[in-house]
């Protein structure tokens, strides 16, 4: 059969549904690259790995329409008449379509895995733990759309039958996406039945074994049941098409319940300076960022030595701790090493709050004043105002300006004893406007 | 001779027309041409003895099963070639791969597949457009290529549905060579308008008319049956017109 295969694979849409499945999905990867978003796959083989999973949401489509529109082809060619009469079983005959269908959408989708490889060998430091499964589930999914769309294009032979099961497919997936967006991002439940993730995780989260186990259950028995379709003679069997889907859905329900996107313990674990200086550590999810990280984190350390009881080592706080701050500590956010925009920003920014990260998220009410209470922190400790970084709107900056003047009109003792107030604070994930004491409202 | 088509009060239905109604017939090897105007039952005859349409009535048995029984019709279609009318191809494919793809359904021995390809390939003189696709073909040349597929497992019973159409007056010339080197093994079955293909290629001819034969006999038998009133331009279509008008006079003169 592997000549047959070849002419296949050389001759038949799959050829064609595998190239345009590459060509997409390196075209989703690198138009980001013109908004400079290339970050949001390229720090880790983990993001990669699920963001090619989110472009499932229109690879999909195009999967399932390419595998009806190849079931079309004895229709379209009208060989159907010839075909029957040759003594081969329906069921061979079509068996190297579908294998050489599974075989372009496998290459295509791992082509785009490779075109991602080469820029995340050059970013990213640490692997990522799982990727090989969440890709191995994604193969499985574009599979399962192409046996799929074969199924049903042999059940519903009908010129119109591949742009219906295409656009139809993507509309409701994109459709999904509403429909499922949830509070806790990390437990997606039912939506894990859907052939893509219909939200990206951070450098910190890996996919759960469990999850990518339910999922490939499910669309294991999709795609098993789309070539059963695809290769029924009978009605009979083109019934029992639906088993295979309906066993895959049984055998992954109790795995859908679980958290899908849990912290990575390997990824949130530090590595650190070893050179007898200040300890200096990122998690290993950034451990390239620690050499750009050191000059700047011993700065911020010298600057806060201003206050009493001062840090002595700086360190990444990842968003969700895993371990109250110590006073010896001092944390930055995680996200500043990507978005510093040189060594003297970063230090600014370790100086923010007095070496503590930023409890509050935007949407909350206290956000833009615990801000500011932390810009004021920073220039105090830094020792000018405004600190290095991003020009902010005028009138930001002149709200900055005045509450900086009103902070240093005080004594230079109340200066340091709020500074310290706000670290203190900082450090419980306290209010760290009300810390401070200046401001609108305060 | 051993017979591979046997056919007893034959009738076939498309739709609810009944196109074959009431042949007999028995052929062995040999050129056989199936003659007869439009609309005849020329096509569906075909299709009947190529599987497609399952008899409605009567008796057919081809090479050696009883259809009416349950036959094994994967045995009967691995000894079969057939080209259709209207023949279907897969346009992207070369002549050479559709070739070897059809011999592949055919459940042509793959080590015997290439080489059984490249002699039916020579045999109709595509050989040198074996690597041309198949949407890239002249109307000849697609249907030599479809005389390629329905000879490449070497069939015992061929069933070629207007063959000749659209072949140029040299290639009809060696597609008739073909033919009768092809009946000396097997049992070649020629649908056809052209009444000088018959004459000069086949072995017996089968008049067909309004589902029945009409006459079966050699071609020098149906050039006999005319005379020089009977409309055509040479001995055979005086026959010819002269058996089918008398087929067509006869009922009323009986009713």
């Amino acid at each position: 059969m592997s000549r047959i295969l070849g002419i296949e694979l050389r001759r038949s849409g799959a050829l064609l549904a595998g190239t345009a499945t590459a060509v997409i999905g390196v075209a989703g990867l690198y138009v980001l690259a013109l908004t400079g978003q290339t970050g949001l796959w390229d720090q880790q083989w983990n993001l990669l790995a699920v963001f090619q999973r989110i472009m499932l949401v229109v690879l999909w489509p195009l999967a399932l329409a390419a595998g009806a529109w190849q079931a079309g082809r004895d229709r379209r060619s009208r060989i159907e008449e010839l075909l029957g009469t040759t003594p081969a079983p329906g069921w061979r005959r079509l068996r190297p379509s579908a294998l050489a269908t599974a075989l372009c959408l496998t290459t295509g989708y791992l082509l785009v895995l490779v075109a991602g490889a080469v820029k995340v060998a050059t970013t990213a430091g640490y692997p990522g733990s799982g990727w090989q499964a969440v890709t191995a589930v994604g193969v499985l999914a574009l599979v399962a759309a192409g046996l799929l769309g074969l199924g049903l294009g042999r059940l519903l032979p009908y010129a119109y039958t591949p742009a219906v099961l295409g656009a139809g497919s993507l509309a409701c997936l994109l459709a999904a996406i509403e429909a499922t967006k949830l509070d806790d991002a990390t437990k997606p439940g039912w939506a894990l039945l859907l052939p893509y993730f219909t939200s990206t995780i951070s450098e910190f989260q890996a996919v759960g074994g469990a999850a990518s186990a339910g999922q490939a259950w499910w669309l294991g028995g999709l795609a098993v049941g789309g070539l059963v379709l695809y290769l029924a003679t009978n009605r009979l069997v083109r019934t029992l098409a639906v088993a295979p889907p309906a066993l895959g859905l049984l055998l992954a329900a109790p795995m859908l319940t679980v958290t899908a996107f849990p912290v990575d313990a390997a990824a949130v674990a530090e590595v650190c300076t070893t050179d007898g200086g200040p300890r200096v550590c990122v998690t290993a999810a950034h451990s390239r960022k620690l050499p750009m990280l050191v000059a700047p984190a011993r700065q911020a350390l010298r600057l806060l030595a201003k206050l009493p009881n001062a840090p002595t080592s700086v360190h990444e706080a990842v968003p969700v701790p895993t371990r109250p701050q110590p006073a010896s500590e001092a944390w930055l956010d995680a996200d500043n090493l990507s978005s510093a925009g040189g060594p003297a920003e970063l230090t600014a920014r370790i100086l923010a709050g007095a070496g503590t990260p930023l409890c509050l998220r935007n949407e909350d009410s206290d956000y833009l004043a615990v801000l500011r209470a932390r810009a004021v922190t920073a220039a105090w400790l830094y020792g000018s105002h405004p600190v290095p970084g991003p020009a902010l709107a005028p009138a930001e900056q002149a709200l900055r300006d005045t509450m900086w003047k009103a902070f240093i009109a005080q004594p230079e003792a109340e200066q340091q004893r709020r500074v310290a107030a706000v670290r203190a604070a900082g450090l419980d994930c306290g209010d760290q406007a009300a810390a401070l004491g200046i401001g609108a409202g305060r | 001779m051993a017979t591979t088509v046997r056919a007893e009060g034959l009738r076939v239905r498309t739709g609810r027309h009944v196109a074959v109604n009431g042949v007999d017939l028995s052929l062995g090897a040999g050129v056989h041409g199936l003659l007869g105007p439009n609309g005849a039952g020329k096509t569906t005859l075909i299709r009947a003895l190529a599987t497609v349409l399952r008899p409605h009535d009567g008796r057919l048995q081809l090479l050696g099963q009883p259809m009416e029984a349950r036959p094994d019709l994967r045995a009967i279609r691995r000894s079969l070639g057939y080209l259709p009318q209207e023949f279907g191809y897969y346009p992207r494919f070369t002549v050479s791969e559709f070739v070897e793809y059809m011999a592949w359904l055919k459940e042509v021995p793959g080590a015997e597949r290439r080489r059984a390809v490249r002699n039916a390939l020579e045999r109709v003189g595509m050989a040198e457009r074996a690597g041309s696709r198949m949407k890239a073909l002249s109307g000849g040349m697609l249907r030599r290529a479809g005389i390629a597929q329905a000879i490449v497992n070497e069939p015992e019973l061929l069933l070629l549905d207007e063959p000749t159409v659209g072949l140029d007056p040299q290639q009809r010339l060696d597609f008739r060579a073909l033919l009768r080197d092809l009946g000396e093994r097997s049992c070649v079955i020629v649908s056809t308008h052209l009444v000088e293909d018959v004459a000069a290629a086949c072995s017996s001819v089968v008049l067909v008319d309004a589902g029945r034969v009409v006459f079966h006999g050699t071609p020098d038998d149906i050039a006999s049956a005319g005379s020089g009133s009977d409309a055509g331009d040479s001995p055979i279509e005086r026959g010819y017109s002269a058996l089918i008008a008398r087929h067509r006079t006869a009922p009323a003169v009986a009713r």
